[in-house]
């Protein structure tokens, strides 16, 4: 699989994206700074790392401005102007957090996660080509975004302490269980997208190929992973962590417990972006 | 259409699968091993007695419209306004590949060790010097043409909607190709 740099750039990007919108949610909320400083200082460094690993997938990566030349047309164009716009946010918005500044601070936030989100639509919108059957429906872009509210939310529960703040620990795990729940619709979105009649041979052909090599036992042993890490840890995450009367994020579930909890799903979003490359150009064109 | 656009014409019906128009697209070209910038393939289909086979000689189309040069990020394929030939700079292109995604029939190949893609460009050093593309000139059964679009496309049986190929709606490619009857989308076998 030579797509491994795409499957980092475009987690680490969603990742970085749903920290934004956790960040901004809580500077809105006024949550006590110093609490939240993990999560804005974190969102700059992911998206860097994100646009420096996306080069290692170019032939020529010292050319990679070059991608900018097609700006009108092409939507390979948009994807990596909207990823550098937010990534220069981030650098502001993740240096205020730093820094501990307020002034602004929720402004700059909430245009950094709005173009956050465009990165990440403007990504998922690549791969909406008629020459690639498998990719060509709804349940890619609807993976994007819910990735980006699972890892997100539950990167937040982890990074930062808010046993003075339930309401917004409830809030981050109910943002990442919808996460995923996304990710888990949006997977069965694609086997029934797989499956999907058509009298069109080319079309038929390479939707078949897919749903065959889903069913050998490496692809199906991995598509079961990553259902178990989006899914199941992320409801054994929640359950943990729910703020109550009995248990609290802090004493029912330890940090190195939230960190591989984490690592976990992050593990099955890894395992989930690997099938949705290696099936989408698992069969050449002609 | 651009008024000048010319085009492959590939009679599938002449075509012995004998690969000579890759070779020599190859040798012309230099292309490392594995890309294939023409390629011949063979399709089978029916049902038991009533099988058939077609070899289908491809390289890109030269579409009307071409996606790889809307989606390419670096600008780097053109479309010639004289002669609506699809060209690939090589200068300009960063090794993206999406050119490889985009195109439905496998055109642009990627070369790891230049880090670049390289594609069909019709010979057009060879035709700007009024000669024809060297898988035209190699090919032993004589089933590959050029010439205007507007006459290759009047010619008997010149078709593009093929079983087993991509809608020509997606791009509208100028090559025509003249294949078996059962061949044809749409067809029942």
């Amino acid at each position: 699989m030579t797509e491994w740099p795409l499957v980092l750039f475009t987690v680490a990007i969603q990742l970085s994206c749903g920290l934004a919108m956790a960040a901004v949610f809580a500077d809105f909320k006024g949550v006590r700074p110093a609490a939240m400083r993990p999560v804005g200082t974190a969102i700059f460094p992911l998206a860097a790392v994100g646009l420096l690993v996306s080069l290692f997938h170019l032939g020529r990566p010292l050319a990679g401005f070059k991608a900018l030349r097609n700006l009108g047309r092409s939507p390979l164009s948009l994807e990596v102007l909207m990823t550098l716009l937010f990534a220069v946010l981030a650098l502001a918005y993740s240096h205020l957090w730093r820094k501990e500044i307020k002034p602004g601070r929720a402004a700059l936030g909430l245009v950094t996660s709005i173009c956050g989100l465009g990165a990440v639509i403007s990504s998922s919108a690549i791969y909406r080509l008629p020459s690639q059957p498998v990719w060509n429906s709804g349940w890619l872009p609807v993976s994007f975004l819910g990735t980006t509210l699972l890892l997100g939310g539950f990167a937040s529960v982890t990074l930062v302490k808010l046993k003075d703040d339930p309401r917004l620990l409830r809030i981050y795990l109910a943002a990442g269980g919808a996460g995923s729940l996304v990710v888990v619709f949006s997977a069965m979105w694609m086997v029934a997208s797989l499956s999907r009649g058509t009298n069109n041979a080319f079309v038929s052909a390479r939707l078949q190929h897919a749903l065959h090599l889903l069913g050998s036992p490496w692809y199906s042993g991995s598509f079961g992973l990553h259902l178990l890490l989006t899914a199941v840890v992320p409801i054994a995450f929640a359950y943990r962590s729910w703020p109550g009367k009995e248990v609290s994020a802090q004493s029912a579930a330890t940090p190195t417990a939230l960190m591989l909890g984490f690592i976990a799903i992050m593990v099955g979003v890894l395992f989930g972006r690997t099938i949705l490359y290696s099936l989408g150009l698992s069969m050449p064109p002609f | 259409m651009i008024a000048g656009q010319i085009a492959f014409s590939v009679d599938s019906t002449k075509c012995i699968n004998c690969k000579t128009c890759e070779i020599a697209c190859k040798d012309f070209n230099d292309s490392a091993v594995g890309r294939r910038i023409r390629k011949v393939r063979i399709f089978e289909g029916g049902e038991f007695p009533t099988v058939f086979a077609y070899n289908i000689s491809m390289s890109c189309n030269h579409c009307e419209e071409p996606l790889c040069v809307t989606h390419c990020p670096a600008g780097a394929y053109e479309k010639r306004a004289k002669d609506g030939i699809v060209v690939h700079d090589p200068e300009r292109c960063i090794g993206c590949r999406y050119c490889i995604w985009v195109c439905p029939y496998g055109a642009p190949q990627y070369d790891s060790e230049e880090g670049r893609v390289r594609k069909c460009n019709f010979c057009v050093d060879q035709i700007d010097k009024g000669n024809s593309p060297v898988c035209v000139t190699s090919c032993p059964m004589r089933a590959i043409e050029f010439g205007p679009l507007v006459e290759i496309a009047t010619r008997p049986g010149a078709t593009i909607a093929i079983r087993n190929l991509p809608s020509p709606d997606l791009t509208k490619p100028a090559c025509r190709y003249k294949v078996r009857l059962e061949a044809l989308m749409g067809v029942q076998a």
